[in-house]
């Protein structure tokens, strides 16, 4: 099993990677603001405490991969774009929406990225896309799931092809040990690990809330995927520091404090107190900004 | 030519004209060339674009839409149409809803073949006409092979229109010949997407029926003519759904009884469904409600002469008419 | 003789095509020659003769089932006909008609030829068609212009719950009258200009007579008296329509009338002559009709009927006098008016005819 995430003494950070990991955070939390004010329709996902993941990953993707993301798709997509607006426009199906408000927060299609809500039903796809990859040699996809995907029958006809024919896919699993409200060891039997040796698929695992840690221990990785048109499964340690969506969060007081405990933030507040000050400031204001920009345009329009 | 034949030739052609276009599926490539010999010699020509996978129904469907997401085209032969329920969510969730589901029109196209129907022996797993599931979903074509129709013709509209589309094929017309012209009683004539089949002009019997019934339908008629002396005209669409009446509205016009045939059990159907579509188009010119063909509410048991009882059968199309 | 049918080649198949005969018709063959090649959906496969004799093929190629019969090995044999009865193909291969098996037993017992059948010019021979065939009587299409008014009186019958109610009207002093119109018009006013110029003058008195029945208990009043007339002078049957006959004078409508008579001579209506009448007249001038039914138009409330003079005798204050009388009919939508509402439209028209006195007021 994987234990909490704990972290001696964080590396330096950029202030690149920093800034986004905030903007995405403060994203996460505006929307929640928002919801609490009724002012957004259906539900949400946010990514609070997996921010760095998807701000590692999406540095070592080239425009040309395809990424795949799924419900809690947020950080995945503001980490690969810098397009707060268009996505907060999505999500409040405002002018300048990425997909018309139609798609809302799970369902994004923006250049070559796409999220879509149903659990494991992107792999397939993705290793399609993978093949396609394989055979004009531009790029690999990228798909990020959670560990209650693996619940899913999909997966594992996904790995299955993508091993068989040698398709250039990443799986970017972010292990945040809970699936909505059940804990992993009460819907995960075995390991992830264990799962992807059963396909002769190289799997890779890095428990750490340090972004440069996760790039480091995924760049060997990507590489991998890229040159030898394999696939291969990168499992990130991650804890999930808010709801599944909005205030249906079970988990105990000792539970909460752990994953708070192991949330990539304190860890950064704690070593880098005035770089994050620093920028923690001027990440906060833009999101607000964008928010109030966003909800002051009109309503998108579908034709 | 046996329908077959026409099959595996329009795939030829298909995939000698467009190299973009990929074929998955179970036991596709040579010298098996499918359960059904529908894609013989595919693989020996083309290589790396037929693959034939593991036992994955809804994982091809799902790669099939990831290389048309991608810019390819992708055919996707299901052994069985009844293992088209393991598909489901690809199919439905995903190839369909993609088309419109991100604000704009995103064109997949992806051709999913489904061999299917009874009257074979396969018995209650292998036998199920499934095409009921498939109508009215958003972004989805059914399509249903007929004697009268180009497959190849069919493929290639299907992908410039760059919606998902499944693509039933009854298993027993594949022994069948293709069919043109007439059959000395009836002329066939291929008009926008229908065939129309009919001894006289302007009949009052109109029967509608999916490509898989036309031996059975061709039969009926038969009868009905020649021993009943009723004059009934065959319409059949190649795309079920959606479904444009448009270019048999002149048939249609002259109709005063309609009825549609078609294989699977009643509830839900696509003929229902053209029955509906019918009503609000013929109100007050038919003299009777419009008469539905179809098979009993059972599987499909294996024995012949119990699987003979559970499918719809010609006797049964000539009863409906001529009643 | 050896019956040579299709053994059964697979399971999956219910039917193969036969490909070739390796053997010609009428060919002396010998057991375990190769005769046929018949293919399946996954093979083609030569069958062999399965006797010595002379190869009768029955099925030339195409479609063909297991056990069907394709042939027979032997001496010159007899083969049971196919049950579908066929027409011997025309020259270009295309078979030209479709003869229903009740039309074709009857062909057989009336023993009509081929030449007959394909003579009604039908693509599918019904039993119908035959009957009328077999019947020697002759069968005869009516002109265009009958088939028409077939149409319209089987509608009115079908549409217009009639009633009828006839009146007797005296014209004897009438007729002086008529002459002396006639000269002063210079046009030809008889007692039909009279009765359409009386039937148009009610309308005001009378409005439902000249309506037209819309269903739902409700009735379009007309805003003129336009009186069709019918004119029939063997050229079939003409309704023209004299338009606001109510508003113009006499003679006008007289001249109309004169100049339709003389169209439907020269047969030559325009069809803005036929259109827009509210009610109709209908003349039956021959000698001794006493008295007609007339019909009534479709849309149309009311038709009279004028029957040709009669002579009656009648007690007078010497004895007896001879009367000139004339029976005009009134059929009427009964939806729309009752007999009492007839009798007093009636009655103001035979006053009119009867009293020439007022047309010259």
């Amino acid at each position: 099993m994987i234990g909490a995430v704990r972290e001696r003494t964080l590396t330096p950070v950029s202030e690149a990677d920093l800034s986004r990991m905030l903007r995405i955070r403060h994203f996460e939390k505006a929307l929640l603001r928002l919801f609490e004010q009724g002012r957004l329709n259906g539900t949400t996902h946010t990514c609070l405490g997996q921010e760095h993941v998807p701000v590692a990953v999406s540095a070592l993707l080239s425009p040309d991969d395809h990424v795949f993301s799924n419900h809690r798709g947020h950080g995945h997509f503001l980490a690969r774009y810098d397009e707060p607006h268009a996505l907060l426009a999505e999500i409040t199906g405002r002018e300048g929406a990425l997909c018309n408000g139609v798609g809302g927060s799970q369902h994004i299609y923006h250049e070559r990225f796409l999220s879509t809500g149903v659990q494991g039903e992107s792999l397939p796809v993705a290793v399609g896309v993978a093949l396609r990859h394989r055979r004009t040699g531009d790029g690999i996809a990228c798909a990020y799931i959670g560990d209650g995907t693996w619940g899913e029958g999909s997966v594992y006809e996904a790995l299955n092809m993508a091993q068989l024919w040698g398709a250039p896919l990443l799986v970017v699993v972010e292990h945040n040990r809970i699936a909505q409200s059940t804990p992993t060891e009460a819907q995960l039997a075995g390991s992830i690990a264990g799962r992807c040796a059963g396909f002769g698929v190289r799997h890779e695992r890095v428990e750490s809330v340090d972004v440069n840690v996760v790039r480091g221990a995924l760049a060997p990785l990507v590489e991998y995927v890229r040159r030898e048109k394999r696939p291969a499964v990168f499992e990130a340690s991650v804890h999930r520091a808010g709801p599944h969506s909005k205030g249906d969060d079970t988990r105990t007081a000792a539970e909460l404090a752990e994953a708070a405990a192991g949330d990539w933030y304190a860890h950064y507040t704690r070593d880098f107190p005035a770089q994050v000050a620093a920028l923690e400031e001027i990440e906060r204001a833009f999101v607000d900004a964008a928010v109030e920009n966003v909800l002051a345009r009109p309503l998108s329009e579908w034709s | 030519m046996r329908v077959a034949e026409h099959l595996n030739r329009s795939l030829h052609t298909l995939m000698e004209n467009d190299p973009s276009v990929h074929l998955l599926g179970e036991d596709v490539s040579d010298p098996y060339g499918g359960a059904f010999k529908i894609t013989k010699g595919l693989s020996d020509r083309f290589g790396p674009r037929v693959m034939s996978t593991p036992l994955s129904e809804g994982g091809i469907v799902g790669v099939g839409a990831g290389l048309a997401l991608a810019g390819d085209r992708a055919i996707v032969e299901i052994m069985f149409g009844d293992f088209a329920t393991l598909a489901f969510d690809q199919l439905v969730n995903f190839a369909a809803k993609s088309t419109t589901m991100y604000g704009r029109r995103v064109d997949v196209p992806l051709i999913v073949r489904l061999p299917t129907g009874g009257r074979r022996g396969y018995g209650p797993t292998h036998s199920q006409s499934l095409q009921k599931h498939f109508i009215g979903v958003p972004g989805l074509s059914v399509y249903e092979m007929s004697p009268f129709h180009d497959a190849g013709r069919l493929f290639t509209e299907i992908f410039d229109s760059g919606r998902p589309a499944v693509f039933f094929e009854d298993k027993v017309l594949y022994t069948k010949p293709m069919l043109s012209g007439g059959d000395g009683l009836h002329t066939f004539e291929v008009r926008d997407g229908w065939a129309v089949i009919r001894a006289e002009r302007d009949t009052e019997h109109v029967l509608l029926a999916p490509g898989g019934l036309t031996d059975r339908a061709l039969a009926a008629l038969r009868d009905l003519l020649l021993e009943d002396e009723i004059a009934c005209t065959l319409l059949v669409p190649a795309r079920l759904h959606p479904l444009d009446v448009t270019p048999v509205a002149d048939v249609l016009a002259a109709a005063r009884r309609v009825h549609v045939a078609e294989d699977g059990t009643a509830g839900g159907t696509w003929g229902a469904e053209v029955a509906r579509l019918l009503h609000e188009r013929l109100w007050g010119r038919l003299t009777a409600p419009i008469t539905h063909i179809s098979a009993p509410d059972s599987i499909i048991p294996t024995a012949a002469h119990l699987e003979a009882r559970c499918t719809v059968q010609p006797a049964d199309i000539r009863r409906a008419i001529n009643t | 003789m050896t019956e040579f049918r299709i053994p059964k080649l697979n399971n999956n198949d219910d039917s193969y095509i036969l490909v070739e005969w390796l053997a010609a018709d009428g060919q002396e063959v010998k057991q375990g020659d190769p005769l046929v090649v018949i293919e399946t959906s996954k093979t083609a496969e030569e069958l062999e003769s399965p006797a010595d004799g002379t190869l009768v093929i029955r099925v030339h190629s195409g479609d063909c089932a297991p056990g069907e019969l394709i042939a027979a090995i032997g001496a010159a044999v007899e083969v049971a006909e196919p049950v579908v009865p066929e027409v011997p193909p025309l020259e270009s291969g295309e078979i030209d008609v479709v003869i229903t098996r009740p039309a074709q037993a009857l062909i057989e017992r009336h023993g009509i030829s081929l030449d007959r059948v394909r003579a009604l010019g039908k693509k599918v021979i019904r039993a119908e068609d035959v009957e009328s065939l077999a019947d020697p009587r002759e069968v005869v299409e009516l002109p265009r212009a009958q088939r028409q008014a077939a149409d319209v009186v089987v509608l009115s019958h079908q549409t217009i719950p009639a009633a009828f109610t006839v009146v007797k009207a005296d014209v004897t002093d009438t007729a002086k009258l008529t002459r002396d119109l006639s000269k002063h018009a210079r046009t030809l006013i008889g007692l039909s200009e009279l009765l359409v110029k009386a039937v148009a003058d009610q309308r005001a008195e009378f409005p439902h007579l000249f309506a037209t029945w819309l269903g739902d208990g409700r009735i379009r009043l007309a805003e003129g008296s336009h009186v069709g007339v019918t004119i029939d002078v063997g050229k079939g049957l003409f309704v023209p329509v004299v338009r606001d006959a109510d508003v113009r004078p006499l003679d006008a409508v007289a001249r109309e009338l004169m100049d339709y008579r003389m169209t439907a001579l020269r047969g030559s209506f325009r069809e803005r002559d036929l259109e827009g009448a509210n009610i109709a007249v209908t003349l039956h001038s021959e000698a001794g009709v006493e008295f007609a039914i007339p019909i009534i138009y479709p849309g149309h409330v009311a038709a009279l009927s004028l029957a040709s003079t009669q002579q009656e005798v009648q007690p007078g204050d010497e004895g007896f006098m001879v009367r000139q009388t004339v029976r005009i009919g009134l059929a009427f939508d009964h939806r729309v008016v009752n007999g009492r509402d007839a009798a007093l439209f009636l009655g103001a028209v035979k006053r009119l005819l009867e009293e020439p006195r007022r047309w010259l007021e």
